[in-house]
């Protein structure tokens, strides 16, 4: 962001007071930043599949085959210790595949908050975490399932503070 | 390189990409306030003196978690302390914002060379304006506490590690190292606005030091209306 102002504010420069407007311009583009850094709301994904995750799973499909993803306890509360429920499709046994979940907020670097899932049957992955509370007062979480070798599918939804 | 070292890279280069991409966003205009302080003096000291203590408070919470092994036990227990922190945040914001604005009774008023003897006037000293550089250390212990989406994250990692150790001490050491390079990583892009947003520049422009005195009093609110949801 502030490599982008600077580049945005060297554009910007007056002949005779150019460095001083320069100067002006640069710092007050990074205050701008920092509003805009804080204010910015958070956008899902264009590709998120939008799911309730209180009252059900979510479901989509990953080429072509379809990935359910539920979490509980239910209502899904942030702070608290989740299970993190997969069911995939049969023809995945075929192959042996180790699925893991990344935990974020759309638009919002949260850092790496990485759930990783063990078989518990034969189409049926588990594994635990914690989704975080946003200071912010954002509820919109997004979790990214990914599965090594075909590719990842992200759901969006509110949790509870 | 052993798994402890990618991990302690891991945490530090997470700390830097998180500092530029969240940190200036929501700890910014808490930086910009405590620069507001250090008038006519270096911004160094004081803000790495900050800094310091951010990182000793994410420290002693990442022991706390890789001793316990328990994210929820132990932010459950902080919960209210935090809470408290976001209060005291938000207050210095926006009385740093009716100070620098000018829109204190002349009683009430600070200047560069010091500050009347209101009691508004010592308090604001003692939180922020203070001439002692080294209060800004505790200053960032406390601040450390500050509720935060990453440090959050960041703690889930610490206490993951310490369930993976097999002595509950070298869980607590492990955790308060990745931590420490967790925090450590934040460092530079917080620097780096206390750095471009300083007072003399400010002061030199009345309209952006207005400007940047509405920023902090809107913030100051945001914070403490989260602070009453929270």
């Amino acid at each position: 962001m502030i490599i982008g102002l600077e580049a945005v504010s060297i554009l910007f420069t007056w002949k005779g007071k150019g460095v001083e407007m320069q100067v002006i311009l640069k710092r007050g583009l990074i205050i701008l930043g920092i509003m805009f850094g804080f204010f910015t709301t958070g956008a899902a994904a264009p590709d998120a599949i939008l799911c309730h995750v209180h009252q059900e799973a979510c479901k989509g499909r990953l080429s072509g085959r379809p990935v359910e993803l539920e979490i509980f306890p239910k209502p899904v509360t942030a702070m608290t210790e989740l299970t993190f429920r997969l069911t995939l499709p049969e023809d995945y046994l075929k192959e042996n595949i180790s699925p893991y979940i990344d935990l974020g907020m759309p638009g919002m670097q949260m850092g790496p908050n990485r759930v990783t899932l063990n078989a518990v049957s034969r189409r049926v992955y588990e594994g635990n975490g914690i989704i975080v509370k946003c200071p912010s007062g954002k509820r919109t979480w997004q979790a990214t399932v990914t599965i090594p070798g075909h590719g990842l599918i992200a759901f969006v939804f509110d949790v509870r503070y | 390189m052993s798994v402890t070292e990618t991990l302690l890279l891991v945490y530090l280069s997470t700390g830097f990409t998180v500092g530029f991409g969240h940190c200036i966003g929501m700890c910014g205009p808490i930086v910009v306030s405590l620069s507001l302080g250090i008038a006519g003096r270096s911004i160094w000291t004081p803000h790495l003196l900050y800094n310091a203590g951010r990182i000793v408070t994410y420290a002693v919470l990442g022991g706390l978690l890789g001793l316990t092994g328990s994210f929820v036990r132990v932010t459950a227990n902080i919960a209210g302390l935090q809470k408290g922190v976001l209060i005291f945040a938000g207050i210095l914001m926006i009385v740093m914002g009716f100070v620098t604005g000018g829109w204190l009774p002349k009683g009430f008023r600070t200047d560069n060379a010091g500050v009347s003897g209101s009691w508004l006037s010592k308090g604001y000293s003692k939180i922020a304006g203070t001439r002692k550089t080294a209060a800004y250390f505790p200053l960032g212990l406390l601040l450390g506490l500050l509720p935060c989406g990453p440090v959050y994250t960041a703690l889930i990692g610490a206490a993951r590690a310490g369930m993976e150790t097999q002595h509950a001490l070298i869980g607590a050491f492990f955790g308060a190292s990745l931590m420490a390079a967790f925090g450590l990583g934040t460092v530079l892009p917080l620097i780096l606005v206390a750095r471009l947003v300083r007072l003399g520049w400010l002061q030199s422009r009345n309209w952006i030091y207005r400007a940047g005195s509405f920023l902090m009093i809107g913030v100051g609110v945001y914070f403490l209306v989260n602070a009453l949801q929270y």
